[in-house]
């Protein structure tokens, strides 16, 4: 999950706000020490207490292409609530060309093949060449 | 105990193959209950979405 980068103080208050909702994190216990990490473009990892899995990692948008996700984004209808995600043609482009392992090529695919459709295809293209000039 | 902590990767392999790392040391050191109900929520989570 990419945040834009928060002030210190902020970032506590999102912290308290995910202790108080009985999360933990993964890979340090201060927020001030979580903090050191993400300022250091290091990704962090949240769980609920007493468990390692399912977590998901935090991260600050560090260039445009994660930047833009705030702005390219679509709305995940759950049971619990809704979630922003970035767009799927975004999400396509991310794994295909960016993190490029067999797993994100697989999900790629896979969210392709269930979307086919309903995909612009030009917006992927045009993403690929962004994250080729990176 | 002093809680185990997952270092974080300088890339995304590398924080992925920490993160196999930690889940090794994790499920070598909590009963087999407790890990295995976590990891059912994946892989039930996987099934429900086919």
């Amino acid at each position: 999950m990419f945040i834009k980068k928060l002030p210190i103080d902020k970032f506590f208050e999102l912290f308290k706000e995910l202790k108080e909702n009985e999360f933990w994190c993964l890979n340090v216990e201060e927020p001030d020490e979580i903090y050191n990490y993400l300022m250091e473009i290091l990704p962090v990892r949240f769980a609920r207490i007493n468990q390692a899995i399912p977590n998901f990692e935090l991260k600050w948008s560090e260039n445009r292409i994660d930047s833009e996700i705030f702005s390219d984004f679509i709305i995940a209808i759950l049971p619990e609530g809704e979630l922003k995600i970035s767009s799927l043609e975004r999400h396509i482009a991310f794994k295909r060309y960016y993190l490029k392992s067999k797993k994100d090529i697989e999900d790629a695919i896979h969210v392709e093949e269930l979307f086919n459709d309903k995909l612009d295809k030009e917006k992927i293209n045009k993403l690929k060449k962004l994250i080729e000039e990176l | 105990m002093k809680r185990q902590l997952l270092k974080p990767g300088n890339s995304n392999t590398e924080d992925r193959i920490n993160f196999i790392k930690f889940w090794v040391k994790y499920i070598k050191t909590h009963p087999d209950e407790e890990w295995g109900e976590q990891q059912n929520i994946l892989i039930d989570s996987q099934f429900s979405n086919k």
